[in-house]
This record gives structure tokens, sequence and C-alpha cells, in this order.
């Protein structure tokens, strides 16, 4: 559905993504792993369209979508829930998410999409309850974990084809991380396709089916979740080739 | 009490042009981070705009749509020629591409329409006055009162109430989050020149009949005192904007009436000296916050 080939990227004269090549299917959860300083915002940013790549193509249901502008793209179904959060701080939870339905609104039309936007915003409303009972505050009064469901459901209420997250758990004490993540798996249960870049591993892994693991702007291992779990790539990307080789 | 509620009166319409100008000129600011000096000349081409609708045999009610429709095509032709090249530079080269523009629309009028004042006929109706209690109540003063507050609360029902505001205040807080999510910013911001072109239009509506003639140079005056008032009132925001302009025209009109003539041709310096005074204490101005700096 969403692949890259032969991805390249570089900010000035530093390379950021060497030859990365991944590839996300219809209704599948991928994860992508690596330390800090891997590509992998960087990874995410060029998936969204919201930086231009140097080398390589990204393909989107088969078409060539690589100098496609953010804003098309996410109308096309490819929207990014961006590193921390993005959450519009002075508008109200419900408007946030009103946003949100830009693509739908772009594709069907202002007047037809209302119904549709009206039945996402319920959706979004029922996954997370504690949105609607906050509806009418400002996005910047919530807490960091409600701001990281606002910017989910916001993202919902594109009813996108993929849906990108850039590190959903960042900054979120663990309890929150994991209610974070419980409802990522019921996304994933509904058949929503959700490419996930995480630093930690483990959460990550539990909620995909495959993974890669970034290292130096490189594709250091691929593969299931199991794999990747147990491979020495994953311990080797995060603390270098000598320190796993002790381990 | 008649003398002082005439003040009140002539304040208002005043405060009612500058709250107009700093609105039209916040919203860019907002949207793109731009501080549009050529703003003031988009009301002097709308004086030559009239000039020569006369001379072709439009009248002037006829105009009145006309200028509107002008200044609003002009400020989109000048986002599209001038500042959407620049689309995402720092504010700095945004500012000097203003400057660059203001100049180019200045020596444009001088090249088409020549260093003199440019006259036009405005209808005897426009200058009627209404006396109330010993108060002169003259219809354009009346006029940019009513068109000051409609546009105010236009203006803020389109923020607050349909998609499109949506768009525009989203963009303005974080425009590459709002592209994430599918809006297409550089339309929004081609909107934003568009309202704030309309703005200019109508304020050169109730500008022009009370300077009888423009000159390239007059477009100057109007946008300093713009930003004198968004800076008296906080930068980005409608009631900033509209605390601005109020308390600017009441402070003139004070001056105005009750200066020593000695002082008076230090009237605008006088206001520049306080102004610089309340900024010191508030730097987020009237209706912002004080400690800007911190958030």
């Amino acid at each position: 559905m969403l692949e890259v080939r032969d991805l390249g990227a570089r900010y000035g004269r530093i390379r950021a993504l060497e030859n990365i090549s991944l590839h996300v299917e219809k209704g599948e959860a991928i994860a992508v792993l690596g330390p800090n300083g891997a590509g992998k915002t960087t990874l995410m940013r060029a998936l969204a369209g919201s930086l231009r790549v140097a080398e390589g193509r990204v393909l989107f249901e088969g078409a060539d979508v690589t100098g496609q502008a953010a804003e098309r793209r996410a109308r096309a179904g490819v929207v990014l829930c961006p590193e921390g959060r993005g959450v519009f701080t002075t508008l109200s939870v419900e408007r946030n998410l009103l946003l949100g339905a830009a693509p739908q609104r772009a594709r069907l039309g202002r007047h037809a999409a209302r119904a549709a936007v009206a039945a996402a915003l319920e959706r979004v409303y029922e996954l997370f309850p504690i949105l609607r009972e906050r509806r009418h505050t400002s996005g910047g009064s919530l807490s960091g974990g409600q701001q990281q469901m606002l910017a989910l459901g916001r993202a919902l209420m594109a009813e996108p084809k993929v849906m990108l997250l850039d590190e959903p758990s960042l900054g979120l004490a663990p309890i929150v991380a994991e209610e974070v993540y419980r409802r990522l798996a019921t996304l994933r249960d509904e058949g929503q396709t959700l490419v996930v870049v995480e630093e930690s591993p483990s959460r990550a892994l539990g909620l995909a089916t495959r993974a890669y693991v970034l290292r130096h702007g490189r594709v250091l291992a691929e593969g299931t979740a199991e794999t990747v779990r147990t491979s020495a790539e994953l311990r080797t990307a995060y603390l270098g080739e000598r320190r796993a080789a002790v381990l | 009490m008649t003398q002082f509620a005439q003040h009140v009166v002539d304040a208002l319409s005043i405060g009612s042009t500058y709250a107009l100008l700093a609105l039209g000129l916040s919203l860019l600011f907002s949207v793109m981070g731009l501080i549009n000096f050529a703003y003031g000349d988009l009301i002097v081409w709308c004086g030559y705009f009239l000039s020569v609708a006369q001379a072709v045999g439009i009248s002037f009610w006829w105009s009145i749509p006309l200028i509107v429709l002008f200044a609003t095509l002009l400020s989109v032709a000048i986002w599209f020629l001038a500042f959407r090249p620049f689309d995402r530079a720092p504010p700095i080269t945004l500012l000097l591409t203003s400057f660059g523009v203001a100049l180019v629309l200045e020596a444009a009028a001088i090249l088409i329409f020549g260093p003199n004042p440019r006259a036009y006929t405005i209808p005897d109706a426009i200058g009627r006055v209404w006396t109330v209690g010993g108060v002169r109540f003259p219809l354009i003063e009346v006029a940019t009162i009513a068109t000051g507050a409609a546009v105010v609360t236009l203006l803020s029902l389109l923020l607050r109430r349909t998609t499109l505001g949506l768009e525009l205040l989203a963009t303005a807080e974080n425009r590459g989050v709002a592209q994430l999510m599918g809006v297409r910013a550089n339309r929004v911001v081609m909107i934003a020149f568009a309202i704030s072109g309309a703005i200019a239009g109508v304020v050169a509506l109730l500008e022009l009949p009370r300077l009888g003639a423009v000159t390239s140079q007059s477009g100057l005056s109007p946008t300093i005192e713009a930003f004198v008032a968004i800076i008296l009132g906080g930068l980005g925001s409608i009631s900033g904007a509209v605390f601005g302009g109020l308390a600017l025209g009441a402070l003139e009109t004070a001056f105005a009436a009750w200066l020593p003539s000695a002082w008076l041709p230090y009237q605008q310096a006088l206001v520049f000296v306080l102004v610089t005074a309340l900024v010191s204490v508030r730097p987020g101005g009237l209706a912002g916050r004080v400690a800007e700096a911190s958030a």
C-alpha cells in the first residue's frame, strides 16, 4: 500500500537516510525502531511528504507520490501524527478534531462530507471518551496523554488509509503509554494500516506484525516482530557492536 | 458635556478606522509572519482607481463595490507576485519584500499618474451631518463606526464558526501541522490576503472622502498608524487590533482637544512616546499577555 524504494535524504551535507526500502501492506501494522538519531523521524517526514527526498521513490497504492506535498498526500489518505503531537493549543478539542476532517471535506465536498464528518467525530468520541468530556476546552490545557489521544483522534477524522505515528508514547508515563497502545491495538484489529516509530522497542513490537530496525540512517534489520525482538541486530542498534557482543 | 460627547464620537470614528487597518495587518502577520509595509498603498491605489473610474463615467455609488473588489484583487495579486515566492522565508525577508512592494506601488503611481495629488469628486450626500442635542454626527463618522463594528463581528464569526476560519486559525498557529492534516496552506494564505485586501478597500471608502485627493505618498501615514495600533493592542488577535485601534483613536482625540496649542505640532510624537512607555511595561500590548517571552 505504502512503499519506499532506495530512499535517501539529507539535511544540508549530512546524510540522514541512505538506501532505505520498506513497505506496509493494507491492514498491517509495522514498527520502525532505532536509537535517537537513527533517522526515524526523517523517514516519517519523507513518507508524509513534509520532507523533500534526495534519492529514491515513495509509492502509495502503486502511484509515485515522491514529489507530492504533505497536504495532497494527507488528502489521498496518508496522515502523520507528528512527533510532539502538534495539537493546536489555541483551538478547542472539538475544533482540533474537525480540522482533521479536512481530507474528508476535500474528497466529498463540504456539504456531502457533513454526515461523514459527524459519524467520524462520533467514532472518535467512542474510542476516546475523555475527548468528548473535554471537547470544549482548549487543546493546550490537556495533559500529555490526552493530547496524544487528541492527535490520534484528529488523524482518524481523515479516515486515513495509512496512519503514521511518530513516537506516540514519547514523554508519557508508562501507564498512559500503555493506554495509548491499547487504543492503537483496537485500531489495528479494526483493520487500520499503521506505521509506528518508537525509540523503545517493546510496546511497538507488541503492536506490530513486522518491524524494521534503523541505525545511522540505514536499515539494519527487518522481519517479523518476533524475529526482530530476539535478533542480535536490535541490540547492536541500540548498544553498538562491541557492547552487544559482550552481552 | 456636549463637548465631551463630541470627542467620544470623533474618537470612536478615528479609532474604528485604525482598528480596521490593524485587523487587516494583524491577519497577515498571524498567518504568515508578514509585517506588510505596503498595506497603506492599497488605500492609495483605491484613490487612483476612484479617480479613473470617475474619468470613465462610473458614479461614486457604483464605485463602492468596485473599490472593495479592486483592493481584494490587488492584494491577492501582490501575494501571488511578491510574497508567494518567499513562502516560509524568515520574517525579516518578508518585511524587506513588503518595503519593496511599497516602493514599486509608489513608483508605479508616479509613472502613471504623476507626482501631483490626484483629485476625485465625492457626492454632497456623503458630507451630510446630523445634529442631536448639540452633538454633531457626520454621516461618514457614523458609517465608519458602524462599518468597523460590522467587520469585526463578521470576522470573528468567520474565525469561530466556519471551516475556513478553522483552517485560518490552524495555519496561523502551526502551518506545518495544518498541512499534515490536509489543509491547503497556500490557499488559506491567499484567502487571508483577499480578506485583508477587502478590509483595505473598506477603509479606503471611509477615508477617501475625507482626503479629497491622493498622492503616491498617502499610504505611509495609515500604515504607521495601524502599526502603532497593533503594538498598542497586541499582535495577532482580533481583540488586540480593536483595543489598540480604539485606544489610539482616543489618545489622538484627547491630545487634539486638550493639549496646549503650542504642543499641538508634537501631537504624534507624544503618542509615540506614550506607546513606547506602555509597551516597555506591557510588552504584549493592552490585550496581550504580560510575559509573552516566557510562553
